[in-house]
């Protein structure tokens, strides 16, 4: 038995895996068998430790494996005759390709007999495959393991689904409840790094983004990720003072003037000038259609805490296009100008949707709503394909909606909003002959024509004009209303 | 803002499945591969052997294979293989739907052949850079 399992450091496995009656072996990294259960024997019908040490690998040169050695009895020939046998034996037992892609994977195995044709065969086995690890590591198979009906592949997905889930709350624990931050697009990893960044420093910020996409929830993460970190290591733990929400305020822009903003922002200047530790978050939602006298204001309220006032600018549009359509403040503008995070609406990154589901559906578990688990793979095709022209907080919505409406384990698409449920892309094509809209179609051909012109005069517009046959003035009209004035140039 | 062109030709996506399950989220984010909106796409679904006549027809395409069922599977994977075995006259991006509990030995054909695949469909969308670049390529080859 020692030296079955030599080479491995798996023994406490290896009892376990002899007491029981089904065929079992372990793969190494290289590929070469270095254990095999007690039931292998009577199943291939040989004695294991000539199948020890052997590489499972196509490729690889065969080696006889120690104490082969000794059989001098034999011819050369028969022995290579022999070893070759051995081999196919081998060979039979490797594990399937794909298998570190998978994790695990069934097939059914069917060894060659070793000795004479009339020998019996061993029996085909169905073998699972399991990589132990993931990546180039140790492969487990055990035989007499049919794929199994009970396990469905709605249940495979909501499993991988909740490995993914658990994985980011292990690496981000401070982040976790918080539902942009869960996936694994390139928009998902991006934004995790700018928030991280954001909260490790004290800069004013703006959030740029849709509607509903989760920026309130980020910003206030922020805040408290900063005032963590303010009280966190320089002070003993009994001596740290708890964080406060009364330095943190939030302002509807589209609300406010002047005399309003001071009104509402007077507990926290109050706070501020009296504790001389104390830091103070605003959000301002609707920074783009706050008046200009109330930007005004903030800008002074900003300048007279400057150290201790951090500013939180909530827009749909970026800054450039704020400043360009003059509907910002410069000195604000240039202000927040220092650090903008962008959010991408949730139709951007489909790719996310299901896990982000699978967060919102957790956290209403915890609060003890509801008895649904998880979603089945119909609802999660259905929220993948919905737009979610309200983003996040659509989803939120919904999945309130499900959990409300699911009596079973599982969402079932009939449980979500009739939107989502009922939501049917249209043929591209169709939508593409159906278009036969005049306006639109002369528009086409006239810029089409004004960008030939003006490619063949090389850029000069005089002479664009004359090979059109209209004015100089009609055509930059045109090229100002269609826009093509840099594409030409 | 870009330079208007003439549309180019049409760009052809089918699938092939037993359902619409495919069909529904290609249309969903198909279009966003097409980097201009002068391009146009068509989106069929077709059955196995209709699909191998159509992608030889057509000088570019994506084919969107569903392997997901074991009838599916015995009924596309035939066909597939088939069109594996013909010298590459035509350009053809492959994409297939596998299930999680499809047959390994299906699995280990596929991982053989120059297909891409796919669990979820929401990994449809993480494909689009690889689509896109597809199209572009046909249209600088034509």
């Amino acid at each position: 038995m020692a030296d079955r399992k030599r080479g491995t450091s798996i023994r406490p496995l290896s009892r376990v895996l002899d007491a029981i009656d089904s065929p079992a072996w372990m793969i190494d990294p290289a590929g070469d068998l270095c254990y095999l259960s007690a039931a292998c024997e009577p199943w291939l019908g040989v004695d294991i430790d000539r199948l020890l040490g052997r590489s499972t690998l196509l490729t690889s040169a065969t080696s006889p494996p120690a104490g082969e050695s000794s059989t001098a009895a034999r011819t050369e020939a028969d022995r290579t005759e022999a070893d070759r046998a051995v081999d196919r034996m081998v060979r039979a037992l490797a594990a399937p390709p794909g298998l570190s892609d998978f994790a695990r994977l069934h097939r059914s195995v069917h060894p060659p007999p070793i000795g004479s044709a009339t020998q019996t065969p061993p029996a085909e086995q169905q073998v699972l495959f399991l990589s132990l690890g993931g990546g180039a590591d140790h492969v487990l198979a055990l035989a007499g393991q049919p794929p199994s009906s009970a396990v469905d592949a709605d249940q495979l997905v909501a499993a991988e689904i909740h490995g993914e889930l658990l994985r980011w709350q292990q690496q981000l624990p401070s982040w976790s409840q918080l539902a942009c931050l869960v996936g694994e697009s390139d928009a998902c990893l991006r934004l995790r790094r700018q928030l991280r960044l954001a909260a490790a420093c004290q800069e004013h910020l703006l959030l740029v983004g849709p509607e509903g996409s989760g920026r309130e929830s980020a910003a206030l993460a922020i805040h408290r990720q900063r005032q963590h970190r303010r009280f966190d290591s320089s002070r003993p733990t009994d001596s740290r003072p708890a964080v406060r929400d009364a330095t943190w305020a939030v302002v509807d822009g589209a609300l406010m003037d002047a005399e309003l903003l001071d009104a509402t922002l007077g507990a926290l200047m109050h706070r501020l000038g009296e504790d001389d530790e104390a830091h103070g978050t605003v959000l301002v939602q609707n920074l783009d259609q706050m008046p200009f006298e109330a930007q005004s204001r903030l800008e002074q309220i900003c300048q007279r805490f400057e150290r201790t006032l951090c500013l939180m600018g909530m827009t749909v549009e970026g800054l450039d296009r704020l400043q360009e359509s003059g509907r910002l403040d410069s000195a604000l503008a240039q202000r927040l100008a220092v650090y903008a995070i962008g959010f991408v609406p949730l139709a951007g990154r489909a790719s996310d949707i299901p896990a982000i589901a699978s967060l919102l559906l957790q956290l209403r578990r915890q609060s003890g709503e509801g008895t649904a688990q998880r979603f089945n793979r119909q609802s999660l095709d259905a929220l993948v394909m919905y737009p979610w022209p309200g983003d996040l907080r659509e989803l939120e919505a919904a999945v309130r909606h499900a959990v409300r409406t699911a009596t079973g384990s599982a969402i079932l698409p009939a449980h979500l909003p009739l939107a989502v449920r009922s939501y049917r892309p249209s043929d591209p094509a169709a939508k593409e002959s159906a278009s036969i809209d005049l306006d639109r179609s002369l528009q086409r051909l006239e810029r089409r024509l004004i960008t030939q012109a003006l490619e063949r005069a090389e850029g000069n517009r005089a002479e664009a004009a004359r090979l059109l046959n209209i004015s100089r003035g009609r055509l930059l009209r045109k090229i100002d209303e269609y826009d093509i004035g840099e594409a030409a140039e | 803002m870009a330079v208007d062109r003439a549309p180019i030709e049409r760009r052809h996506w089918f699938v092939c499945e037993p359902q619409s399950r495919w069909l529904e989220l290609s249309r969903r984010f198909a279009p966003d591969t097409l980097a201009s909106s002068d391009q146009s796409l068509s989106i069929l679904a077709v059955d196995a052997p209709a699909m191998v006549q159509r992608i030889g027809q057509s000088r570019v395409s994506v084919a969107l294979w569903s392997l997901e069922t074991e009838s599916a599977c015995r009924a596309a994977l035939p066909q597939l293989g088939r069109w594996m075995r013909r010298p590459a006259a035509v350009s053809v991006l492959h994409l297939v739907a596998v299930s999680p509990l499809l047959d390994a030995d299906a699995r280990c054909q596929l991982l053989a052949w120059p297909v891409t695949l796919l669990d979820r469909p929401e990994q449809l969308p993480r494909l689009e850079p690889l689509i896109r670049r597809f199209w572009q390529r046909h249209a600088a080859a034509t």
